[in-house]
């Protein structure tokens, strides 16, 4: 192995390679065939998405039981809505929400690789991976959070969860006032890709 | 969302709050990493921890090297050599790697 932090210039060419050499290994050695890694992506980008998500706090807004469950048990309670074949997999039995309150503001990170709640968010925002918002949320998320915009009270506790192989968090944001008697598919449309990972609070109906 | 004002260094990153409709990936190539690690998982060649913990490794590497000489951060850099590291740490490209939907009585590997 060469020099571990000997990075050429052309650094980024050398990863390309390294990963079109490593699929082009894998399907002559017949671990994958030529269409594994493009239906696996095919899967990620069409159906393991926010909408999974929306839906998710919507039915926790209007069921409170619902809600009790998806605390207690995400996985099994996840499992009890119409969402796409497969929520288990990928991570989904790590599935975990944290449920913002009165008083109570939840915030994800990861801290150590930028892991995140894929099924039910799908791949994470750009800024996710960012290191300077992963050690900052880390150590000082009232400040993160007023900078992003978030208002919290001074009273309101900012609880951080960090992200790990065995936890895969996301927040069910409080339901916004107005919008009494509002249908689940009304409702859903005012979660954010943001306000599941705790950087925002959901819309205000318009 | 509100933008915030930026220009020191312990600002948040401007893509922290401009670039939230932005790609997830950069590259093709970024992409394709990122699908042949989660479907070689998806496919019982490792558990995704293993790739996560290779992952955890190599940024952390990158964290502790000294600044002049590590150069700019690059997640999928990472990743890509965390994904080479499982690869060959599980030895799927060994002769005689058996795939996990034809192995025997065999227990899993880890």
């Amino acid at each position: 192995m060469t020099a571990q932090f000997d990075y050429p210039e052309d650094r980024e060419e050398r990863s390309a390679a390294q990963v079109r050499a490593l699929e082009a290994l894998l399907i002559e050695k017949g671990v994958i065939g030529s269409g594994t890694v493009d239906k696996v992506l095919g899967y990620f980008e069409s159906e393991m998405s926010p909408l999974n998500g929306r839906k998710i706090v919507a039915r926790a807004w209007t069921d409170p039981d619902f809600a009790r469950r998806l605390a207690e048990d995400t996985p099994a309670a996840v499992a009890e809505l119409d969402l796409p074949e497969g929520m288990a997999g990928a991570e989904g039995e790590h599935l975990a929400a944290v449920l913002n309150e009165p008083g109570v503001h939840n915030l994800v990170i990861c801290t150590l690789c930028s892991c995140f709640p894929w099924p039910v968010l799908g791949l994470p925002p750009y800024w996710y991976k960012d290191p300077v918002f992963r050690a900052r949320a880390a150590r000082e998320p009232r400040a993160v959070l007023t900078e992003l915009g978030v208002p919290l009270d001074p009273d309101t506790e900012v609880r951080v969860w960090d992200a790990s192989g065995h936890a895969r968090w996301f927040v069910v944001p409080q339901r916004p006032a107005g919008t009494e008697g509002m249908s689940e598919e009304r409702l859903a449309d005012l979660v954010t890709t943001e306000s599941m990972i705790g950087v925002a609070l959901a819309e205000a109906p318009a | 969302m509100t933008p915030a004002q930026h220009g020191t260094d312990s600002r948040l990153h401007p893509s922290c709050v401009t670039d939230l409709n932005q790609p997830t990936f950069d590259a093709e190539w970024q992409r394709r990493a990122f699908g042949l690690a989660v479907a070689l998982s998806e496919f019982g060649h490792y558990p995704w921890e293993d790739f996560q913990r290779e992952l955890i490794d190599e940024i952390g590497r990158w964290e502790e090297a000294p600044a002049d000489v590590r150069g700019r951060r690059a997640y999928y850099e990472h990743w890509a050599a965390a994904l080479e590291r499982v690869v060959r740490r599980h030895g799927l490209l060994e002769d005689g790697y058996v795939n996990p939907e034809d192995r025997v009585d065999e227990p899993a590997s880890d």
